[in-house]
């Protein structure tokens, strides 16, 4: 082993295989400004094991103690004051979501029943062609309707009353009637 | 059984779980291990105390994240270097303080007046090497851990572990040498 690599072994001797440190042992005594060197090394090593040896200990242990559960109590506080604040926020939207399904509900019920006495307004047969016609066309159809369900009460009224006076104020209104449509 | 009769392990679960009586205990068990690695390697006792403070708040949050086959040991071990190294790199233009001997008395009892001169020189020496050799010296060197256990902690690979201790214990020696010549040229 040369001497230069034998110096640098020296710094980790402690870090060794037990060969290794076999070969440097056997270098060092053959080699006496080697072994002059890595007594020096082991001399530093003996000061340093002596200041790791000294324990060092806070004196002021208990105020350490409760500095750090002050902290840990800080952090577990900001966690809850999260927790509330988010909670709280989720009953809010639980709350404004059922008022709008609710709104939502009360504007599709009165849809609902708007639609339902339209349709009950309606004639049957009419009902059967009302998903051909346009809202004109079905206007149209309800006026000619009821002119037409006039005319045949001003029918029976006639076959009724054939000599009353009130008979021909009928007949001009049928006439009339009729003419139009 | 009360709770300061159980077990590590126990305690570890309990304060997983949010128990802070159980958690005070790990504190009290481990704050003064954990401050004199922070104290040597940061040469100073307010940012020993806040590296100390700062890792046991790091321990509550990851406490979750622990695995109870692991050694809790080294896990506080790995939270305080790494909390240190945090704190020399935000301070990297911050002057270096000397450690006096009214600070170790402190610290230190029952030792003769030579070994606390002895440790302050040997601290200061340490605060004068960079970051990383710093944390790798205090470990093996100072707390005494093996290289596999500084590498698990440091999450280096063994080589590099055993190159950082190597400039460090150069640089170490060197500059004790130094120191020796310079008090002997003094004497003469």
């Amino acid at each position: 082993m040369k001497c230069s690599k034998c110096k640098d072994k020296m710094y980790l001797y402690s870090e060794l295989s037990s060969d290794e440190k076999q070969r440097l042992d056997e270098h060092l005594s053959d080699c006496e400004d080697c072994s002059l060197h890595f007594q020096r090394i082991m001399n530093m090593d003996l000061l340093i094991e002596k200041a790791a040896k000294v324990d060092i200990n806070y004196p002021n242990s208990d105020f350490l103690t409760s500095t750090i559960m002050d902290r840990i109590e800080l952090i577990e506080a900001s966690k809850n004051k999260y927790k509330i604040r988010k909670n709280r926020f989720m009953i809010f939207v639980k709350y404004t979501m059922a008022v709008i399904s609710f709104g939502l509900a009360i504007l599709f019920y009165a849809e609902v029943s708007q639609t339902e006495q339209i349709v009950r307004n309606y004639p049957m047969n009419e009902m059967e062609h009302t998903s051909k016609l346009t809202t004109l066309t079905i206007k149209e159809r309800i006026e000619k309707r009821r002119a037409k369900d006039e005319a045949s009460t001003w029918k029976n009224c006639i076959r009724n009353n054939e000599n009353s006076g009130e008979v021909k104020e009928c007949i001009k209104d049928y006439l009339s009637l009729t003419i139009e449509n | 059984m009360g709770i300061k009769g159980i077990s590590e392990f126990e305690l570890i679960q309990k304060s997983k779980e949010g128990d802070h009586s159980a958690f005070r205990l790990l504190v009290e068990q481990n704050q003064n291990f954990l401050y004199a690695v922070a104290y040597k390697i940061l040469g100073n006792e307010d940012d020993a105390l806040d590296a100390v403070q700062d890792s046991f708040v790091k321990v509550w949050k990851k406490l979750h994240l622990f695995d109870t086959k692991q050694i809790f040991k080294t896990w506080l071990y790995r939270i305080i270097s790494n909390t240190c190294l945090d704190i020399l790199r935000q301070q990297k233009t911050k002057p270096m303080e000397r450690i006096s001997i009214a600070d170790l008395n402190r610290f230190i009892e029952d030792n003769t007046l030579e070994i606390k001169e002895m440790v302050i020189m040997v601290y200061d020496l340490v605060h004068q090497l960079p970051e990383k050799q710093r944390v790798v010296f205090v470990l093996r060197d100072l707390e005494g851990l093996s290289v596999a256990e500084v590498s698990k902690i440091l999450k280096l690979s063994s080589s590099k572990i055993k190159s950082n201790l190597y400039n460090a214990r150069i640089q170490m020696r060197k500059m004790l040498e130094l120191m020796y010549s310079e008090s002997k040229e003094g004497e003469k």
